[in-house]
């Protein structure tokens, strides 16, 4: 009994840091940034991203202008928006939330923010799982696949879960150590893999046609039966805002509160252009060479083992930090020790994987998600550096010892049914979403915030 | 001691690189690339970890 206090007093020790604005001591160096970042953006997702583009029709031109553009946008997004703030405030996105928003809300937000967290890394784990399968012969579900389809599959996705919970577990220096080590050496297996499927698609050396068969053969332009056709502005949004709920969204808050300096933010560079950029151009040269569309039988047919081991662990190193980032949200919801929190996000996670829909709606998700959690985004932004210029209070909730900010409340709420309204009635695509709704939520929240404060008495204690 | 893991973490990172160009260069046959950027890989990994993946001790 008293080994186990010990122990759940040690594993509460890792996360002494997260109630409280980082110690100058606990503070990172540029490394950990680099190696997180690149970690986290250079993942499962980028094989079937780079697939997808390519399905949908985009062309040459649009690919790598679109690309260029859309992921400096992500970039100055991270460093201009993000990071000035968390290296100022240095707290946690939720413990933020919970200052401007007060307990109710934020704990509503935290839920939908855990769940799209887990859903999240149980669509790493499900990637991961695919390619765990392929040097054991076990039988994996297809795309098509809702349900999963073989106790195989169950063991596997139980496994590759369990294993990532653990990870996350350790907390944050594990993490970026990780992904430190598996980085450098994920991002040239993509490159790598690339160049040995050139001469399956009729690229040799000195025959100079690597952009005729680039348009020809790789993005023609021209989307498959059932595909949309995407244009430039699909590649330049869906590459912004791919991770706008880390960026727009704040949610990166909490992993840049450990930044020496706002600069920091740039750090995102090499997640976007290694990651993204780089990746999405390999998954594409990949797919076109390819006779699957399964991430691991893609990577596994160019490069053998190494190419399956390469899809479990980029899978693996997106699901840890969102996994983490998932134990933080039920930590402030339900207020347990962080391991515990972190083994429930984990359980949940590792349920969601068993589903292999998850990953055939990943592009649809990863633009939800982004928009759901960009609204509170912008009412950070605007409590941060407007709130006060306006002669309005920062910090509402915790100053007036509220529990819900309606403003911010009816900000969200508001430009979220405005989203999907949109969505259903004038068919505007997801992916163009995120930028006029994070924008009118900022001023949503000023304007909301002008007419309630001076509405709402401070409770007498 | 560093300063190996160092270079076995190098060599195996020019092991996962080097062979695709060979091949593409028809220096190697498929088989021979991918069991290169295998041994690469573990190359790396038992290279890296214990370069890079070791906790810093506070100053």
């Amino acid at each position: 009994m008293a080994a186990k206090s010990s122990i759940s007093k040690r594993l509460d020790s890792l996360y002494e840091f997260d109630r409280e604005p980082v110690t100058k001591n606990k503070l990172q160096g540029i490394g950990n940034f680099l190696g997180m970042y690149a970690g986290e953006h250079v993942a499962g997702t980028e094989f079937v991203i780079g697939m997808l583009f390519v399905a949908h029709g985009v062309s040459v031109r649009d690919m790598f202008l679109g690309g260029l553009i859309g992921n400096l946008l992500a970039i100055s997004s991270w460093a201009f928006l993000t990071a000035p703030i968390a290296v100022k405030v240095r707290l946690s996105l939720y413990w933020q939330l919970k200052k401007i928003c007060g307990t109710t809300l934020v704990f509503i937000y935290n839920i939908v923010n855990a769940l799209m967290f887990c859903f999240l890394a149980g669509a790493m784990v499900a990637v991961a799982a695919t390619a765990v399968g392929i040097p054991f012969g076990i039988q994996m579900p297809g795309l098509n696949d809702f349900f999963p389809n073989s106790a195989d599959w169950v063991l596997t996705v139980l496994g590759v879960g369990a294993v990532i919970t653990l990870m996350a577990i350790l907390g944050f220096d594990a993490l970026a150590r990780f992904a430190k080590v598996a980085a450098p050496w994920m991002f040239l297996i993509f490159v790598t893999a690339a160049i040995a499927v050139l001469p399956k698609l009729g690229i040799h050396p000195g025959s100079g046609n690597f952009w005729t068969v680039a348009r020809e053969s790789i993005w023609t332009g021209v989307a498959k039966a059932g595909q949309s056709q995407f244009t430039i502005w699909h590649v330049i949004c869906f590459s912004w805002f791919a991770n706008a709920a880390m960026h727009l969204g704040m949610s990166d808050l909490t992993i840049l509160r450990y930044a020496k300096k706002w600069q920091y933010g740039f750090a995102s560079t090499v997640g976007m252009f290694l990651g993204h950029y780089v990746a999405w151009i390999a998954s594409g040269i990949l797919y076109a060479a390819a006779h699957s569309d399964a991430p691991g039988v893609v990577a596994t047919e160019a490069i053998g083992i190494a190419g399956a081991i390469c899809v479990v662990i980029a899978g693996w190193t997106t699901a840890n930090p969102t996994l983490y980032r998932a134990g933080m949200a039920l930590q402030v919801a339900f207020g347990w020790s962080r391991w515990k929190v972190t083994l429930l996000a984990g359980a949940i996670t590792t349920t969601a994987a068993l589903f292999p829909a998850l990953v055939m709606k990943l592009l649809d998700f990863v633009a939800i998600y982004g928009l759901l959690l960009v609204p509170m985004g912008a009412v950070i932004l605007a409590d941060f550096y407007l709130i006060p210029k306006l002669g309005l209070q920062q910090y509402y909730a915790e100053n007036r010892k509220i529990d819900f900010n309606l403003a911010a409340a009816a900000t969200w709420f508001f430009m979220l049914a405005l989203a999907l309204s949109l969505r259903i009635f004038l068919k505007v695509e997801v992916f163009f979403l995120p930028a006029p709704i994070w924008i009118l939520s900022l001023g949503a929240y000023l304007l909301l915030s002008k007419m309630y404060q001076k509405n709402v008495k401070p409770e007498l204690s | 001691m560093k300063t190996i893991y160092r270079f076995v973490a190098i060599i195996g990172l020019l092991m996962v690189l080097i062979p695709s160009f060979l091949y593409f260069f028809q220096r190697l046959d498929p088989e021979q690339m991918k069991r290169y950027i295998a041994i690469g890989t573990l190359l790396w990994f038992a290279g890296a970890i214990p370069w890079l993946g070791q906790k810093k001790t506070e100053g």
